[in-house]
């Protein structure tokens, strides 16, 4: 158990670094948020599908994977509603669902 | 993550790299951008939702899901030596994939009220990591599936946040900086949620 618990937190102190140098380079004005839209459509409109190709290509599953695929599809579609029921009985709005919703 | 928690144990790794892909990857990539643009439109109702459908359906992303799933089933082609390099310059791209969403995440972090932001951190964690989970194993009890593959659900299921939330909050004119924030603590509160998860499960 904490050979895995060392790798998670290898894990998300690298992802912490990584986010830490962005925030001193914005702080230095090396990077900006102006750049963000054009960052995200760079991310949606070219490496996320070239990602997406990539490894559905080279991963075929089979029928019993299939069926494990079928339960953490369904957990999550469950996840999402129970989370917008959450958010109505909260009384979000609707900029407040969509962070929930997306995230999850 | 999974090979440590199972070391040694090919089937653990492989059903783990289908379900993440498939399992996670495919809804993050079709109902992320289409719940991103129904919220981001401004407009809410049946045809915002159908028109938001619409344009998923006509997006790159949605494209290369077909095309992946399609191409999947021609190994034979797939593993062509000629084809080698059109891999290699994907994986390449895929190295990118993580720099450029912390690079999106980074930019977007601005914490502006702890107070605004700690319901929605609340109700994260409880469904990410409460909630699914727990969902997954019922889902696994159900159809009887092994000890094995239940537990690797069950670990990939409580993940945290995927933080290309961020990256289509962005593009579809949500509202980023509030996704942003979440996933960030989120993933940090991961530390303690995956770490929980595991003991439960072993336990």
């Amino acid at each position: 158990m904490i050979y895995t618990m060392l790798h998670v937190t290898e894990t998300i102190f690298a992802f912490a670094i990584i986010v830490l140098l962005v925030i001193i380079l914005k702080k230095k004005t090396i990077i900006s948020s102006d750049d963000l839209k054009s960052y995200s459509k760079l991310m949606t409109v070219a490496i996320l599908p070239a990602v997406i190709f990539f490894q559905l290509s080279l991963n075929p599953f089979n029928g019993h994977q299939l069926i494990l695929v079928l339960i953490m599809f369904t957990a999550g579609i469950l996840s999402m509603i129970i989370t917008w029921i959450t958010g109505r009985i909260m009384r979000l709005r609707n900029s407040d669902h969509l962070p929930l919703l997306v995230i999850l | 993550m999974i090979k440590f928690a199972f070391p040694n144990n090919l089937d653990a790794m492989t059903n783990a790299i289908v379900i993440s892909q498939l399992g996670i990857g495919i809804p993050i990539f079709t109902l992320c951008p289409i719940v991103a643009s129904y919220y981001g439109s401004g407009n809410s109702g049946f045809n915002a939702m159908i028109i938001s459908i619409l344009n998923y359906l006509k997006s790159p992303i949605f494209i290369s899901v077909v095309a992946g799933i399609f191409v999947s089933q021609f190994q034979m082609i797939v593993k062509m030596p000629f084809l080698q390099p059109f891999w290699e310059a994907l994986r390449m791209i895929e190295g990118t994939l993580w720099v450029m969403a912390c690079l999106i995440l980074g930019l977007q972090l601005k914490f502006r009220s702890l107070r605004r932001i700690l319901p929605l951190f609340i109700v994260s964690v409880i469904v990410q990591m409460g909630i699914q989970p727990f969902l997954t194993s019922m889902g696994a009890n159900l159809m009887h599936v092994g000890t094995l593959d239940k537990q690797v659900l069950i670990l990939i299921s409580a993940m945290p946040s995927a933080v290309l939330g961020g990256v289509f909050a962005t593009q579809y004119n949500c509202d980023s900086e509030t996704a942003s924030e979440v996933i960030f603590l989120n993933i940090m509160f991961s530390l303690i949620g995956i770490t929980l998860v595991y003991y439960s499960m072993f336990h």
